[in-house]
């Protein structure tokens, strides 16, 4: 599984790092940084919500 | 399929409606939920969506779905009906001839929201790209790592605030617990000694009954009103400019620091910023706080799981957030001719978008009458909101409500339990408890 970030499309709003504060985090421009690009299998069902909460529809999974 | 004659419909416009017992109305939005879910409530001549899906498209098109023509039910009121309940500057505009209905309805929604200042307007009124980024420069100062940051404040303030309680206590919780919380903590954020965060706790309510001004709102209580938000503009345009004379470590300074468009902030948007930290961040928390205990008081199983694994105490902040609402409905108007659920939106028809019901849909939640705090929120409930408005305190609040639940289960292992019924906030915009007698065990 990979997290697909698009930081045109990010405006900070921080949902991401509510549903996975392990997986986001924002930068000093307050955009989105992946942690983790790579996540486990594990963590599918907390990055698909964190995918699904972002208000800006910035991030996606591969795989 | 039952047709919505054959049903009871829910009285939306009407704060009554809201105080009844909560199952009560989650049955009402339910058998509409099912029957009529893209439903045409002639009386107050709008459009209730109650399905999460719904709500979810009006939430992701903003360029559809505008905020400039009304964001809350009660936006809906009959301008005559209202009129009165305004700031001057909004009854003169209010009045002047050729206001159309839409253009009536955004003006009311606005002089609701300002806090009675003439040329404020908030950013819940705005539309991209201008509320993008007038949004951006809060998300910026209540970002995931400011919030990290206030971690130990918050564990503070509710360890003080729970100071004296004891197995035996019996206290009226809201007073003396709920609404202390939430106001120090945004006393905190915008640098001003914990002293005065009483004095947010009555604004607060002020800009909450502002924002809700219904027809038979009794004019001692509307002037009340006017006269605190009156009191409450002048503190704010002190702090305002004491803090852009000498910036602090807190977050309005910080706010109040930065470029808007490569300008310096002018003086009402900083009136805004500062307005909206206190009136967004006190009442609601108060509302979700006082729910934690209702919910764990009525759900002992519940109470006994979390004692088990306080490792879910963050799920059960967002359970008790998606069934007990803080915001019942929002609203939007459309900008143009729209198809949904097989009905014809027109343009300028005004949309409510009942949260409270998304939060119930079948469709999405399994047993949603259940309050289950091993749930998991995959699609997200609808408690804070969806797309580009959503709450931008909505991490804040998730954090001080699981110190909450986590210091409530340190001190009263056992638990504690409702004394009769809690006293309803009459309001067709927020949910909450005015006060609730709890005895600890």
């Amino acid at each position: 599984m990979k997290v697909i970030a698009d930081r045109e499309k990010c405006d900070g709003y921080g949902a991401c790092m509510g549903a996975s504060p392990e997986m986001f985090d924002m930068d000093d421009d307050d955009l989105v940084v992946l942690l983790d690009a790579e996540p486990a299998e594990s963590k599918r069902a907390e990055v698909t919500r964190a995918v699904r909460v972002c208000p800006k529809s910035a991030l996606s999974i591969e795989g | 399929m039952a047709t919505s004659a054959t049903i009871e419909v829910p009285k939306f416009e009407c704060p009554e409606f809201y105080a009844r017992p909560l199952d009560d109305i989650r049955q009402a939005f339910a058998q509409l939920r099912r029957a009529d879910p893209v439903y045409w409530y002639e009386p107050g001549g709008f459009w209730v969506l109650l399905s999460h899906a719904d709500q979810r498209f009006v939430g992701t098109h903003p360029e559809i779905f505008s905020s400039r023509y009304g964001t809350t039910i009660s936006d809906a009121y009959d301008v005559a009906r209202v009129v009165d309940q305004m700031p001057t500057w909004a009854q003169e505009q209010l009045r002047a001839p050729g206001l159309s209905p839409v253009e009536a309805r955004g003006m009311i929604a606005r002089a609701k929201t300002s806090g009675g200042i003439p040329d404020l307007i908030n950013f819940t009124s705005m539309d991209p790209p201008e509320h993008s980024d007038v949004r951006r420069i809060l998300t910026k100062a209540l970002s995931q790592r400011v919030i990290r940051g206030l971690d130990e404040k918050i564990s503070q303030l509710v360890e003080d605030s729970l100071e004296g309680l004891e197995s035996g206590s019996v206290c009226e919780i809201v007073d003396e617990v709920t609404k202390g919380i939430p106001a120090r903590l945004m006393a905190h954020v915008v640098g001003v000694p914990e002293g005065d965060s009483d004095r947010f706790i009555g604004w607060a309510e002020a800009m909450q009954k502002a924002s809700v001004a219904t027809p038979t709102t009794d004019p001692t209580e509307v002037a009340r009103v006017s006269a605190a938000l009156e009191e409450m503009n002048v503190y704010i345009e002190e702090l305002v400019g004491a803090r852009q004379a000498e910036p602090g470590d807190d977050t309005l300074s910080k706010i109040l620091q930065t470029e808007y468009r490569g300008d310096p902030l002018s003086g009402t948007m900083a009136l805004m910023y500062a307005l909206d930290i206190i009136g967004g961040g006190t009442d609601t928390s108060t509302h979700l706080l006082s729910s934690i205990i209702l919910a764990l008081a009525s759900h002992p199983d519940q109470f006994e799981l979390l004692r088990e694994r306080p490792e879910l105490a963050q799920n059960a902040v967002d359970e008790t957030l998606r069934m007990y609402p803080i915001v019942w409905s929002v609203a939007r108007t459309a900008l143009e001719d729209v198809e949904l659920g097989g009905k014809t939106i027109k343009k300028h028809d005004f949309i409510v978008l009942m949260f409270a019901s998304g939060n119930q849909d079948e469709a999405i939640w399994t047993d949603p009458e259940t309050f289950d705090i091993t749930r998991t929120f995959d699609s997200g409930h609808q408690a804070f909101g969806w797309g580009i408005h959503t709450c931008p305190g909505a991490n804040l609040v998730r954090l001080e409500g699981r110190v909450f639940i986590e210091k409530l289960l340190a001190r009263f292992p056992k638990g504690w339990k409702i004394v009769g019924e809690p006293e309803p906030l009459t309001s067709a915009f927020i949910n909450g408890t005015t006060a609730m007698t709890v005895r600890f065990r």
